[in-house]
């Protein structure tokens, strides 16, 4: 090996000798009163509690030992740090000697309750370089939140421990960020530094469902986070919805078949959590035309029965967490005006009316709304439809020759099925 | 002698008188027996259809005033003027003889044939005899359906005389 090479190599040892000081052992560091630049005394006890709650977090860190606040009284009695906020290489040293620390962490805040800004240093005595510095600007009511998770990754830089950055946006921004459970501040959140490894980042803005999600930081590597927010159901309590159903009687009387018909709902639905209350209206005509065995050989007769429907539902909504669907189930009751009708060509419209009844109907009713924390949601439903009361039909046979058609009653339930889907629209 | 003679003018006034009475009434009878042009019906036989009118000329029955709506029609023979209910809409069929209906030979909405009138079998209860040809003293009634059997039309009850 030449001369050179030695003299090399020991120069790089002489310039990283002060780092690998730093590195290797536990760091000595004392957090330091911060200097209150409000310009009132209100706010004054930030800069004692600041310090006190940022000596604890910091005092979890392994490689950092945290100077007693208490062996801080006699430095900052002499140096008056806290007053001043104004650091010279030579308050520096002495403070770093008098309270036997490599690193001091001060700053000082300014502003008013609704908006404080605080300043935080972290400088090497030894060189009385800043090490790491940060501005945060929030309310009172998360200082203290941001600034125990920024002092986290003030702990990472003192301590030699490598450290990433990451970007969070939101649509909407300006919700709350908060990783490892601390406040980081609002989205966008811009080349955040944090200590490699993993974090869980939570988003939270009122109106929106929480979105929580695990990030992994790469020493030296950036990475960025967009997350699209979703409005929470409960932002949303009145939705609309139409749509169409397929509606399938399971009886039908002697001389018919009743037919599966369409049935056209819409109705208006509310939201009290997971319970959703809906006022529904839906239209169906159903076919149950009759063969009658004449002397002209086999008719058919043309009737149908329309069906106006109020109903009420009451639902619930299966699970807590919804994103892409949410099945609920529940109960519907309420009335139909049956009006049963027949072609008669001698009728105006070509039409007669039988009978027209008022029937109570109930049922049970299941579905699944799709993408439930979007204004438009599709949504698939089924229904067991049950009219207590027995319902009068007229039965016609032939007289043969010499007459009219002869009717007599039959009673029976009506029952059935009903299967489809639509849209629902949600309103604030 | 003259007592005899006076007791026969008696009678012989006594018997034409009688005779006098007697052709005076058979006149009144006659004359109110004679009628040949009794009161025509208007009215369908049920309330709350159409009306049908049919004429006889030449042997055919013609249906006036069918619409096209009219899918099915019965033409019934009764040998006397049936019993109507109009509530059920229906004729007594005790007296039904004949007739003919849509689907049967020689029947259309416009018109049928004397010829194409057939005996009605109870049984069957439809006019699955022999031709039978209408006389004067039967009654003639015309009932239309639309094509779901709803009855529609019907004509008066008709005597066959006034054909």
């Amino acid at each position: 090996m030449n001369m050179m090479l030695k003299k090399t190599i020991l120069l790089l040892l002489i310039l990283t000798l002060p780092q690998l000081r730093l590195y290797s052992e536990n760091v000595n560091t004392a957090v330091m009163n911060f200097s209150n630049e409000t310009g009132g005394e209100g706010l004054a006890y930030i800069s004692s509690s600041l310090a006190d709650s940022l000596s604890a977090t910091l005092s979890g860190f392994e490689d950092i030992n945290i100077v007693e606040r208490r062996q801080l009284s006699s430095v900052l009695d002499e140096i008056k740090l806290s007053l001043s906020g104004i650091l010279d290489d030579e308050s520096v040293s002495r403070a770093g000697e008098l309270a036997k620390a490599d690193v001091l962490i001060l700053g000082s805040y300014t502003g008013n309750p609704e908006k404080i800004t605080l300043t935080i240093k972290a400088i090497n005595v030894e060189s009385a370089g800043i090490i790491y510095g940060r501005v945060i600007t929030a309310p009172l009511s998360s200082l203290f939140d941001l600034a125990n998770q920024e002092i986290k990754v003030f702990a990472s830089v003192i301590s030699g421990k490598e450290t990433g950055r990451v970007s969070v946006s939101s649509v909407p921004s300006e919700a709350d960020i908060y990783i490892d459970g601390m406040a980081a501040g609002k989205t966008p959140l811009v080349e955040y530094m944090l200590p490699a490894g993993s974090h869980r980042l939570k988003i939270v803005l009122k109106g929106f469902t929480e979105e929580e999600r695990t990030i992994f930081v790469e020493t030296g590597k950036d990475v960025n986070i967009s997350i699209p927010l979703i409005e929470t159901r409960s932002s949303f309590p009145w939705t609309y919805s139409a749509g169409a159903m397929y509606r399938k009687p399971l009886n039908s009387p002697r001389s018919s078949d009743f037919e599966s018909a369409l049935e056209i709902p819409v109705s208006a639905d509310y939201s009290f959590d997971r319970f959703i209350v809906s006022g529904c209206y839906s239209f169906s005509k159903m076919d149950h035309s009759q063969e009658i065995d004449s002397v002209f050989g086999i008719i058919e007769q043309t009737r149908w029965y329309t069906f106006h429907t109020f109903s009420i539902s009451i639902t619930y909504e299966l699970l807590e967490e919804v994103r892409f669907y949410s099945p609920y189930a529940g109960l519907f009751l309420g009335g139909s005006i049956i009006t049963d009708k027949k072609d008669n060509a001698s009728y105006d419209g070509g039409w007669e009316k039988i009978s027209r009844e008022a029937e109570f109907v109930i049922g049970p009713k299941a579905g699944v709304t799709f993408f439930p924390e979007y204004k438009l949601r599709p949504y698939v439903e089924a229904l067991f439809y049950f009219y207590p009361a027995e319902i009068i039909r007229k039965e016609y046979s032939s007289p043969g020759l010499a007459g009219a058609l002869q009717a007599s009653d039959e009673s029976y339930r009506f029952y059935g099925i009903s299967i489809g889907g639509g849209l629902r629209y949600a309103f604030r | 002698m003259r007592s005899d003679n006076r007791r026969r003018r008696q009678t012989m006034l006594k018997v034409m008188n009688r005779l006098f009475k007697a052709a005076a009434l058979l006149i009144i009878v006659l004359y109110a027996g004679c009628d040949p042009e009794p009161p025509q019906p208007e009215n369908p036989v049920f309330t709350d259809v159409q009306k049908i009118e049919v004429s006889y000329n030449g042997g055919i029955f013609y249906f006036s005033e069918v619409p096209d709506y009219v899918k099915y029609m019965q033409l019934l023979i009764f040998s006397s003027s049936p019993a109507v209910d109009d509530d059920s809409k229906t004729i007594d069929k005790s007296s039904l003889i004949a007739g003919s209906r849509t689907y049967l030979t020689g029947f259309s909405r416009a018109s049928v044939n004397s010829a194409n009138i057939y005996v009605y079998v109870p049984a069957d209860d439809d006019f699955t005899g022999l031709p039978l040809a209408p006389v004067d003293g039967d009654y003639i009634i015309v009932l239309g359906f639309d094509s779901d059997l709803n009855l529609t039309h019907a004509s008066p009850s008709y005597a066959m005389t006034l054909f």
